[in-house]
């Protein structure tokens, strides 16, 4: 099932029209620092991350079931690894990873080697507490939201922060299924 | 917050020297339109959006020339203003929206150019939620903060070309820039 995940994603990758992602790193960088300018404390900042990341993900659902065509998810392992496989290829043309699977399926860590948010960014000690790409948490919220799959995403582990790579933690809080079968 | 290994210093870190880093075009497209709501939705005059998004626009284009400088190794300052105008219009236009611009003289006034993007491709980009010509201000301050990082001062501003589908921009440089090159 992966190998078929990791194949729609790259076909995915190649319909869709391309940008340089220096120009987009740039303008995330600009996003921040505005929030920074507007909020005082680096825990409001984000909130307001995953705010915009969410409502992002509520309209980036469409296109994404749209040009991907994937399949209905059987379970929540599917939910996570299209999350890594497709929609991480489709958008950033990053190759992802689920991990850290928990016992009964009901929570990943979503890895992201390579980041195109982070390059060039360096995060000074005022903002430390600062999870810099936390659109990211928002935008996987609101998308998987929309199709009635609650869940609670958080920022693990972060480069600008020290560590060695990029850990989201997505856990599952509910499924309202009477509605998600209408769906797709 | 703990480091697992010592951080690099970030200007001792390589630029990803890879020409092709690339980004969905949607995903760009997505982001920005969300940061434009939300300049909106805190700026409390409308006529101050498009300065902000200028603002954003003048800081994007000032890193991308140094960035897209270094990549391609242009050793060489450009001193002409239609040298730099050039390097606009084929080089950057092409990097950021896939097709080269054109570069017209106006015949009214001494100094005064004007950068005619190719409909298609740049509409995609300027052709978001709120209209042309707020977007427009962001590209224009794209255009301006290249203009400023190559040390030329000039003013530039979005003008409708000969059909209402097209935006172009002209540009017009201050006196001390047309004195310069008049000396030289």
């Amino acid at each position: 099932m992966s190998k078929l995940y990791t194949k729609l994603g790259e076909s995915a990758w190649t319909k869709v029209d391309k940008i340089n992602s220096e120009i987009f790193t740039l303008t995330y960088g600009e996003v921040v620092n505005s929030l920074i300018q507007d909020y005082e404390t680096s825990e409001e900042v984000n909130v307001q991350l995953d705010e915009m990341g969410y409502s992002i993900g509520i309209r980036m659902i469409d296109e994404f079931l749209a040009i991907s065509e994937v399949e209905q998810c059987k379970s929540f392992r599917d939910t996570g690894e299209i999350l890594a496989k497709v929609a991480c290829k489709m958008y950033l043309g990053v190759d992802a990873v689920c991990k850290y699977w928990a016992e009964d399926d009901s929570a990943f860590t979503l890895e992201l080697k390579k980041n195109p948010f982070v390059d060039f960014v360096e995060l000074p000690q005022k903002y430390k507490d600062l999870w810099y790409c936390n659109i990211i948490c928002g935008i996987i919220r609101g998308s998987l939201e929309t199709l009635q799959i609650s869940v609670d995403v958080k920022y693990q582990k972060c480069v600008l922060r020290g560590h060695n790579t990029n850990e989201i933690r997505v856990a599952l809080k509910s499924i309202n299924k009477e509605n998600s079968s209408k769906k797709n | 917050m703990s480091k697992n290994k010592p951080q690099k210093n970030i200007l001792d870190r390589p630029i990803n020297r890879s020409k092709n880093n690339q980004i969905s075009l949607n995903f760009y497209t997505f982001l920005f339109s969300q940061y434009v709501q939300y300049t909106r939705e805190h700026t409390p005059k409308t006529s101050d959006l498009g300065k902000k998004l200028s603002k954003v626009g003048e800081s994007i284009g000032y890193r991308l020339f140094e960035l897209n400088t270094y990549k391609d190794k242009i050793r060489k300052r450009e001193l002409k203003p239609t040298k730099i105008l050039l390097y606009i219009t084929d080089n950057f236009w092409k990097k950021i929206f896939g097709k080269a611009a054109t570069l017209h003289r106006t015949e009214d006034e001494r100094g005064q150019y004007m950068i005619v993007p190719e409909s298609s491709t740049d509409n995609q980009f300027t052709e978001l939620v709120f209209g042309h010509l707020v977007c427009s201000e962001f590209v224009a301050g794209l255009i301006k903060g290249v203009l400023n990082s190559a040390e030329f001062n000039a003013e530039i501003s979005p003008a409708p070309y000969t059909d209402d589908s097209i935006l172009c921009f002209i540009i017009k440089f201050q006196q001390d820039i047309l004195n310069r090159e008049s000396q030289n």
